[in-house]
């Protein structure tokens, strides 16, 4: 299914050390793009909104978080997956490294959103379904942080965060699903201003860009944590030696 | 395979049957919990009304991960979880047996005094009674969930909130489903579909949690 | 003549505890009717060692491979041939000796009555009292009834003489040698020298371990 080149570059920790060092500066210099496209176009070049004025601008960062919470929270589950089916141990580094990053942009989520309800409703929180979402996101988060920081460190760990994990994204649609009927039950038919309204295209690609641009972020981040990660964990193995020997000369 | 599980179910209801007290606590505390409301809020029919959906299934969450958190604390202490790890029965299997166990024990007693508080708290026969439903059917998916928490803390000796943090968010669902329904029935409104989707969750947590139990507890993250 | 054919080889093993190497190179092979003595110190790792042998723990490094098949990859099976008897005695205390023998008997599927057995551990007349209330060496008596009730290959015991007053060690040897003949095998961790007369192995865990 995976296909072996695939395997060769990123399954191995000295692999992913190395296929890392290659792949970061084209990560970097592909996220300088869609940040700087992203930021100009959401602050400067695209209009104000009709209802909301210029507060709408927030959604440039409101929503990448947002769904880059959602993405990293899945990948942290996938990563979770194959340490329990395959045990291995880059998924384990990728998962924990995941959580530790993920919950940042939960938080910038949660504080950007209560920011931009305040001109829109009037008061720093609104229980809406969404915001829910993205709280109870956090928990998950959060609880997976303390389980791991709490066990002792062996390989255990890793599989006992797995489980929790896996648990977790298995019921994350239940939860979200029964969150809006919720919202729907108590707050009747107002439609929520968070609700997709058709969007105009200069709107729409700087926060496509933005987007894109939070994504590359997550993976330049995680690959400089596991790579970090790597380190610790090798420090006494021959690869190590060998590939910083230049530096040791 | 099914002796197995009878015995199991015996057996863990003999032991707790013989300390009384074990189990008559987390009943106290629900019981307690819920009846601190109207003193907090003051007596008003049509308040307590309105809240008592809500704070009768929070007492019994709350309730439920107190006596959770010890469904396999004894047992690893006293190396009888080995002996489960070390059968050739699925583990997953004696882990039903074991929640089921602790549900008849721990939870149906909450069931049991729900339309009592129901009334305390100034709920319709009716809405009480649909509050008995659907503690019924969602305290079940309480102690399945709970129990893959309390595999996954077993050996953590400090006696903290990890558990009730690591699964509360797992319990909205069906909080949510269970408090919507007995605020239906006290609007006369239907209440089979919300007990129907409750319904569903508890089969499916019954399916999956013991895996995932039965895997937790193969860690060996915590020795 | 040997009932069990399966036999047991470790290799290179090794286990850390908070980063700190606990023990390394681990070797041995076990065969039927043999028995692996365990020494060291208080800490040395000889009951860590168990929980790994018995594949409750995994190994930092090295193998353990059952009947050729490797341990890891295949625990389920491997774990369905081994007795562990921790410093704990695996019985529920609020129950009486025969209703842990009786939940044992139904947990690893097993026939029959065990009262024969608790005739042999000289429990029968206490079948009927809650473990609460035997003593510890009485209640360590009791932890064997399994070992005797379910024929299981490969025995490991950590410090299994702990509260056994003579009478009580000396019913442990029989059953041991009893065990060991049918072509069972052991590794016991002790802190003094078992006086068996049998194939006997000794591994010492801790500074200089073999």
């Amino acid at each position: 299914m995976i296909p072996q080149w695939f395997k060769n570059y990123f399954f191995s920790l000295r692999a992913f050390y190395q296929t890392s060092s290659l792949l970061l500066p084209w990560l970097i210099a592909a996220f300088s793009v869609c940040f700087i496209y992203g930021l100009a176009g959401g602050l400067f070049l695209a209009p104000a909104d009709y209802q909301q004025g210029d507060a709408f601008r927030i959604i440039y960062v409101h929503v990448p978080a947002a769904l880059t919470a959602m993405a990293v929270y899945s990948i942290m589950a996938m990563s979770g997956l194959m340490v329990l089916v395959f045990r291995m141990k880059i998924a384990a580094i990728c998962m924990t490294c995941s959580a530790q990053i993920g919950v940042w942009f939960t938080f910038l989520a949660l504080v950007t959103g209560s920011i931009w309800g305040k001109p829109m409703w009037g008061t720093w929180w609104i229980w809406d379904a969404r915001l829910t979402s993205v709280l109870v996101l956090f928990f998950l988060y959060l609880g997976f942080i303390i389980l791991h920081s709490v066990l002792p460190n062996n390989s255990g760990r890793d599989r006992a965060c797995a489980i929790l994990a896996v648990v977790g994204v298995i019921n994350l649609p239940v939860i979200h699903y029964s969150v809006i009927w919720w919202n729907t039950l108590h707050q009747g038919p107002t439609i929520s201003k968070f609700a997709r309204p058709s969007i105009a295209p200069a709107m729409l690609h700087p926060l496509l860009a933005m987007i894109a641009a939070f994504l590359l972020f997550y993976g330049i981040i995680l690959l400089t944590r596991m790579r970090n990660e790597i380190l610790l964990r090798e420090i006494k193995s021959q690869w190590i030696k060998e590939e910083f020997s230049h530096e040791l000369a | 395979m099914l002796n197995a599980f009878f015995t199991i179910i015996k057996h863990e209801m003999l032991i707790t049957l013989r300390s009384a007290h074990a189990w008559l606590i987390p009943l106290l505390f629900f019981g307690m919990v819920v009846c601190l409301f109207p003193l907090t809020l003051g007596p008003d029919t049509d308040v307590l009304k309105k809240i008592a959906p809500g704070i009768v299934w929070v007492a019994a969450v709350l309730a439920t991960l107190l006596s959770i958190e010890n469904i396999f604390r004894a047992d690893a202490e006293a190396g009888y979880l080995d002996l489960l790890l070390l059968s050739p029965q699925p583990l997953a299997f004696l882990m039903l047996a074991k929640i089921i166990s602790h549900w008849l024990v721990y939870g149906l007693p909450l069931v049991m005094l729900s339309p009592l508080l129901g009334m305390v708290l100034q709920l319709t026969p009716a809405a009480s009674l649909t509050l008995f439903y659907s503690l019924l059917i969602g305290t079940p998916v309480l102690s399945m969930m709970g129990a893959i928490g309390a595999a996954l803390t077993v050996n953590i000796r400090q006696q903290s909130l990890l558990l009730p943090i690591l699964i509360l968010p797992l319990y909205i669902p069906v909080l949510i489903f269970g408090t919507n329904a007995v605020m239906a029935a006290d609007n006369n409104l239907p209440v089979s579909g919300d007990l129907a989707l409750m319904a569903a969750l508890s089969l499916a947590s019954m399916a999956f949690a013991p895996l995932f139990t039965s895997l937790a507890l193969r860690t060996g993250a915590n020795q | 003549m040997s009932e069990y054919k399966a036999h047991l080889q470790v290799a290179q093993l090794a286990f850390e505890r908070n980063q700190q190497l606990l023990f390394s190179n681990i070797h041995f092979t076990l065969r039927a009717g043999q028995v692996l003595q365990l020494r060291g110190e208080n800490g040395a790792g000889k009951s860590t060692l168990l929980r790994i042998l018995g594949a409750f723990l995994e190994p930092v490094a090295g193998e353990i491979c059952w009947d050729k098949k490797s341990v890891l990859l295949n625990a389920r099976a491997y774990q369905e041939s081994l007795h562990y008897l921790g410093h704990h005695n695996g019985l529920k205390a609020n129950l009486t000796i025969r209703e842990n023998c009786e939940l044992y008997a139904s947990i690893a599927a097993l026939t029959g009555s065990p009262d024969n057995v608790l005739q042999q551990l000289a429990l029968l007349h206490l079948a009927d009292k809650p473990v609460k209330l035997l003593s510890a060496g009485q209640a360590r008596r009791a932890a064997l009834a399994r070992l005797m009730l379910d024929p299981r290959a490969l025995w490991l015991l950590d410090e299994p003489m702990t509260g056994l007053d003579e009478n009580g060690r000396n019913i442990l040897s029989a059953t041991l040698l009893k065990h060991l003949s049918h072509g069972g095998m052991a590794v016991i961790a002790t802190h003094y020298d078992l006086d068996l007369h049998c194939d006997m192995q000794t591994l010492q865990l801790g500074r200089a371990h073999a």
